[in-house]
């Protein structure tokens, strides 16, 4: 049964099914399931989805998918849990970068943050330098995302870094958006570049290792 | 300069529905989740009741191009690509200064207390009505301005696209500048449009245009938003024609 209710959870979030999760959860939980099991079954269902976006499954439907998982992790309270998991203690900074309104793709990426139990901060669009450095210093980050979707925005982004790593030199500087690619983020001075939703966990966890 | 406020019919709402599924990443005849239906359904109605379309024009003639810009008596627009198309335009030519915009009503609910899937389908409404509008818009604008005239117009190139950095909008809100409050636009100091959902853009009219984009000269082969193949006989009959003259 609980082999059963474990892959009924799965299926719930690729079928993108609140109704089925919400049974299979309350299911898992009168069984005494593990919680970490639970977790653990709710993002295989995310991780077999986030690899079809690029093929097959169109955004919109994936980001359902997201939201099953939030209510569910939500729910019992896994969300906060499973910060004693295997990404414990690790606090983000993610935002939009200056004068930049563009904040859908940042949103994105900070829930999927979430869903892997990083503990995120998000500062929002616009926002100006020295508050990402701040931010950074106050929270004690180990990483810091930045978001920039325009050619004349994106050029903030070299000093930001060159100010985060001055003063906080363990952190881990990821970036991402539309004009970017990975020789840019190189030349910028990042740790990491997320091209999409599809790579941003892989290329975070790349980025910390060694922290 | 003159202010067109085009109306959304139906042909452009069945265009938009299909645009939007497209943007979001559905491929032809791929029905969308029943859920995602639904929200798309209501966010067609929202972004149709709150889009408040106007589109922006004046035209300048050109007075040089080179292979690199084209030089208008208010500035020059400099991207190789546009030059090249223009050069390669036969008669009198003149450039078309465009801005549209939907107003900045479709994104009160595209903030980050929406569930994200909602967010994504508010912003691909609101983008594709941008485009839609400012298509229609311009189409209205040709019938009086060009078709009348039996002049030809390209389509138009905007800022930040192809090889056309995105501080020659300076140049469009400088001619369109008596305008911009007239249709609600304004423009930052690192040349971001408010409201966000806004397009501006040049065009080349004269009395024949070979080609409606300058896509021909561009080798960028994964471009997503290619029109044409790139053809690099159209650079060689630029450097005949400027040998010849």
């Amino acid at each position: 049964m609980q082999d059963s209710n474990l892959e009924t959870l799965e299926l719930s979030v690729v079928r993108r099914d609140t109704d089925l999760m919400r049974r299979a959860l309350d299911n898992a939980l009168g069984e005494n399931i593990q919680r970490s099991d639970i977790r653990s079954a709710l993002l295989r269902g995310l991780e077999h989805v986030r690899h079809q976006v690029m093929s097959e499954v169109p955004l919109p439907e994936f980001l359902l998918c997201l939201d099953v998982v939030t209510e569910g992790l939500n729910r019992t309270k896994l969300s906060e849990e499973k910060r004693t998991g295997k990404n414990a203690e690790i606090v983000m900074v993610i935002g939009v970068v200056e004068s930049d309104p563009h904040d859908l793709g940042k949103n994105m990426i900070a829930a999927i943050y979430r869903s892997e139990g990083y503990k995120v901060i998000d500062l929002g669009n616009g926002v100006p330098n020295k508050d990402f450095v701040e931010s950074v210093i106050t929270n004690k980050a180990k990483i810091l995302a930045l978001s920039a979707m325009m050619s004349t925005t994106m050029i903030a982004m070299p000093e930001i870094i060159r100010e985060v790593k001055s003063k906080s030199p363990h952190t881990r500087v990821m970036v991402g958006g539309a004009c970017l690619d990975r020789s840019l983020a190189e030349s910028y001075g990042a740790d990491g570049y997320a091209e999409s939703a599809v790579t941003v966990l892989e290329e975070t966890e790349a980025a910390l290792q060694g922290f | 300069m003159i202010v067109i406020e085009p109306k959304i019919d139906g042909y452009l709402e069945t265009q938009l529905r299909e645009n939007v599924l497209r943007r979001l990443g559905y491929k032809d005849n791929q029905k969308p989740d029943p859920k995602i239906a639904e929200m798309l359904h209501e966010a067609l109605i929202v972004g149709k009741e709150r889009a408040k379309p106007k589109g922006l024009f004046g035209v300048l003639p050109v007075q040089e191009v080179t292979k690199k810009a084209v030089v208008t008596t208010a500035g020059v627009v400099r991207s190789s690509y546009f030059a090249r198309l223009a050069l390669l335009c036969e008669g009198t030519k003149s450039i078309l200064f465009e801005i549209a915009t939907v107003g900045n009503e479709l994104q009160k609910d595209c903030g980050p207390e929406v569930p994200l899937y909602r967010q994504a389908i508010m912003d691909a409404v609101a983008s594709e009505l941008t485009e839609i509008i400012a298509d229609a818009a311009e189409a209205e604008w040709k019938k009086y301005y060009v078709d009348k005239s039996g002049l030809s117009i390209s389509m138009r190139s905007s800022p930040g696209y192809c090889d056309m950095s995105l501080d020659q909008q300076n140049i469009i809100f400088n001619v369109l500048s008596a305008g911009v409050a007239q249709i609600g636009v304004s423009l930052n100091s690192n040349f971001v449009m408010t409201p966000s959902k806004s397009i501006s853009g040049f065009a080349v009219i004269a009395n024949k245009v070979p080609f409606p984009v300058p896509c021909v000269f561009c080798p960028k082969n994964s471009c997503p938003d290619r029109r044409l193949p790139f053809n690099p006989l159209w650079d060689t009959s630029i450097a005949i024609s400027n040998a010849s003259t």
